[in-house]
C-alpha cells in the first residue's frame, strides 16, 4: 500500500461506493485494519465492504470526516465546544429511521464517541416521557394484557404510565 | 407505506441487545429507565440489572410518589446485582399531594435512612448524595467501608463526626457546612487513610474554627475552591495542611486565607486564583497587606511546581503591594507559566515588579495566556 493514498473507496452493504479519507478512517479500529489488509496500488482494485447500509454509512463517514482533525492532532477548548454543537445538529435525525442503525454501526466499527453520542440521543428521547409516550415514539407494541398492566401499576408506584 | 417497511420501523429499540439498552439507560434518570423498561415484555425486567442509579426528586411531582418509587426500587434491587454508581438528590422542591412544599426533616428521615442502609449493605462504590439538611443518620454513611468516590452536596457535618472512610480515594464536598462544638481545631479527614483526591468547594467553615486541618496522609490532589462568599468566609481560620504527598494544588476563586503547608517534594502543578473581598477591607491598605503576605507565603510553600497557573486578578492584586513583593522568587523550578484570563481576550502583560519577583531567577521568558470561563454556580452530574 502506498503511503501517498489519502482517500480510499469502500462499499456499503447495499453495494454503493463511498470515499473516505485515511485520517477519518482511523477513527475506527476495525476500519483501519480493514484498510491495512487491502491493497490500494493502481494495479489492485479490491474494494472492502463495510456491513453498514448506504444511508447509515453516509452519516458515519460525515461524522468521521468532521472529527478526524481533532482526533489526530488534539484541539483547543473552543474547538471542542464547536464540535459539541455540531454533534447536536448532526444527531437531529429521524429516530425511527436511522438512529438505531447509527448505534449498531458505531458499535460494529468500535467508535466510542459516536456510540456514546447515539446512546445519549436515544436516552434524551426517553427523558420525561410516560410509558405510553415511549411506546409511541419508538413504535413499540404493548404486549401486556390488561391484568398484567394493572399489576405493573401496582408494582411500580411513582411511575407515569399514561 | 409497504408492510415490509413498517416492520423495519417497528421494534428498533426492543431488538437491541441487553447490554446496549442498559448502556442507554445509564444516561437516564432511573425513573425514566424504569418507565422505558415497562413498555413491553421484552424489556420488562431490564431495570433490575441497572448498574447506575440516578434518583432525583426533581423528576417527581409529589413526595408520596417519589418516596414510593425509591422504596419499591430499592427493595427489588436487594438481589446480588451490584449498584456501581448511585446518585441521590433531594435538593429540589417537592410537594405533598395538597401542593404544599415539604421541608420537614421527620418526613425525609426514614427515606434517607433507607437509602443509606442500601448503600452500606450493598457495598456501593460511587455515591453522590445531595440533601440540604442535617441528617442524623449520616454517621452510618461515614463509616461505610465500600465507597471509593463520594460526593456530598449541602450536607451539614455535625460535631464529632469522624469521616471514617478507609476505602475512599476521592471526596468532593460541595456547599457543605462543618459544625464545631466550642472553639478550636477541626481535622475532618484524618481517618481517610487512602484518600488521594479531595475537593472542598463552596463550603462553610464556622468562625469558631481557628484551625482547619487537612491531614489525609495519602493525599495527591487538593482543590479548595469558591471560598469567597460572605456566608462562607472565616478569615480568621488558618488552613493547616500536613499531607506531604501532594502533587497538584488548586486554590481557585477563593478569598485569601492563611495557610500552613509542609515541604511538598512531589508538587508538580499549582493553580491559584485568589481574591480579596473589598467589602471586608474597604480602603484599609494595612489589613489587605496582611492577606497579601499570607498569599506570598502560600506561593512560596507550593513554589516547587513546574507548571504554574495564576489568574490575572491575582497578578494584578499582587502588583498593588510592591513592598510585600520582596525576597527570592517563590517559583524555583517553574517550566510552564499559564496566565488565566476571563473569556474575552484582552491584551495583557504581567506587571514588571510581579514578573521580577516571580521569575527573575527562572528560565521562563514567556508565558501562555489561557482564557477560562468562570465556573457557573450549578454543579452538573458527572
Amino acid at each position: 500500500m502506498s503511503s501517498s493514498v489519502e482517500a480510499i473507496t469502500v462499499l456499503s452493504s447495499d453495494g454503493d461506493e463511498f470515499k473516505i479519507t485515511v485520517s477519518a478512517a482511523k477513527l475506527s479500529k476495525p476500519l483501519n485494519w480493514m484498510l491495512e489488509d487491502v491493497c490500494f496500488s493502481d494495479d489492485c482494485d479490491e474494494v472492502p465492504t463495510i456491513e453498514v447500509n448506504s444511508k447509515t454509512l453516509v452519516k458515519v463517514i460525515e461524522y468521521c470526516e468532521k472529527h478526524a482533525p481533532r482526533a489526530n492532532s488534539g484541539a483547543s477548548d473552543s474547538d471542542a465546544e464547536e464540535l459539541k454543537k455540531w454533534d447536536i445538529e448532526f444527531m437531529k435525525m429521524d429516530v425511527k429511521d436511522i438512529l438505531f442503525h447509527i448505534l449498531m454501526a458505531a458499535n460494529y466499527l468500535h467508535m466510542e464517541g459516536l456510540y456514546d453520542l447515539a446512546c445519549q440521543t436515544a436516552a434524551d428521547l426517553m427523558k420525561g416521557m410516560t410509558v405510553s409516550q415511549i411506546r409511541k415514539i419508538f413504535h413499540i407494541k404493548n404486549d401486556f394484557s390488561s391484568e398484567e398492566q394493572e399489576q405493573l401499576r401496582r408494582q411500580h408506584p411513582g411511575c407515569s404510565f399514561d | 407505506m409497504g408492510k415490509a417497511e413498517m416492520t423495519m420501523i417497528e421494534d428498533k429499540l426492543t431488538s437491541l441487545p441487553d447490554d446496549m439498552l442498559q448502556y442507554i439507560f445509564s444516561f437516564l434518570d432511573t425513573k425514566f429507565a424504569v418507565q422505558t423498561s415497562l413498555v413491553c415484555k421484552r424489556l420488562r425486567y431490564l431495570w433490575i440489572y441497572l448498574p447506575v442509579l440516578t434518583i432525583d426528586s426533581d423528576s417527581f411531582r409529589y413526595y408520596s410518589s417519589f418516596s414510593n418509587f425509591v422504596v419499591s426500587l430499592l427493595s427489588r434491587k436487594d438481589g446480588p446485582t451490584r449498584i456501581c454508581k448511585f446518585w441521590f438528590d433531594i435538593s429540589n422542591p417537592i410537594y405533598s399531594s395538597i401542593q404544599m412544599c415539604i421541608d420537614s426533616h421527620d418526613l425525609f428521615e426514614p427515606l434517607v435512612k433507607r437509602v443509606i442502609d442500601h448503600v452500606v449493605d450493598h457495598r456501593v462504590q460511587h455515591l453522590s448524595f445531595h440533601f440540604p439538611r442535617i441528617v442524623d443518620d449520616l454517621p452510618q454513611l461515614f463509616h461505610c467501608q465500600s465507597l471509593r468516590t463520594l460526593e456530598l452536596f449541602e450536607i451539614i457535618i455535625l460535631p464529632n463526626t469522624n469521616l471514617d472512610f478507609l476505602t475512599l480515594t476521592s471526596l468532593h464536598l460541595v456547599k457543605c457546612s462543618f459544625i464545631l462544638d466550642g472553639e478550636g481545631t477541626l481535622d475532618p479527614f484524618q481517618c481517610c487513610l487512602n484518600l488521594k483526591n479531595l475537593v472542598i468547594s463552596d463550603c462553610r467553615i464556622p468562625s469558631r474554627v481557628k484551625i482547619f486541618e487537612i491531614s489525609a496522609p495519602q493525599l495527591v490532589n487538593l482543590t479548595i475552591s469558591r471560598m469567597e462568599h460572605v456566608r462562607n468566609l472565616n478569615t480568621n481560620c488558618k488552613i493547616v495542611i500536613t499531607s506531604t504527598k501532594i502533587t497538584s494544588f488548586k486554590f481557585v476563586e477563593s478569598h485569601i486565607l492563611e495557610f500552613s503547608i509542609p515541604a511538598l517534594p512531589l508538587i508538580e502543578s499549582v493553580d491559584v486564583n485568589a481574591v480579596l473581598a473589598d467589602y471586608l477591607f474597604g480602603t484599609v491598605h494595612l489589613a489587605k497587606r496582611k492577606f497579601i503576605s499570607y498569599l506570598i507565603e502560600m506561593l512560596r510553600a507550593i513554589g516547587g511546581a513546574e507548571i504554574v497557573a495564576l489568574s490575572i486578578e491575582t497578578l494584578t492584586m499582587l502588583s498593588k503591594f510592591p513592598d510585600v513583593l520582596q525576597g527570592p522568587s517563590p517559583f524555583s523550578r517553574v517550566k510552564v507559566l499559564k496566565v488565566k484570563a476571563p473569556c474575552e481576550p484582552s491584551p495583557f502583560s504581567i506587571p514588571n515588579d510581579v514578573m521580577n519577583l516571580f521569575f527573575s531567577g527562572s528560565t521562563i521568558k514567556d508565558f501562555e495566556v489561557e482564557y477560562v470561563k468562570k465556573q457557573q454556580g450549578k454543579y452538573q452530574r458527572g
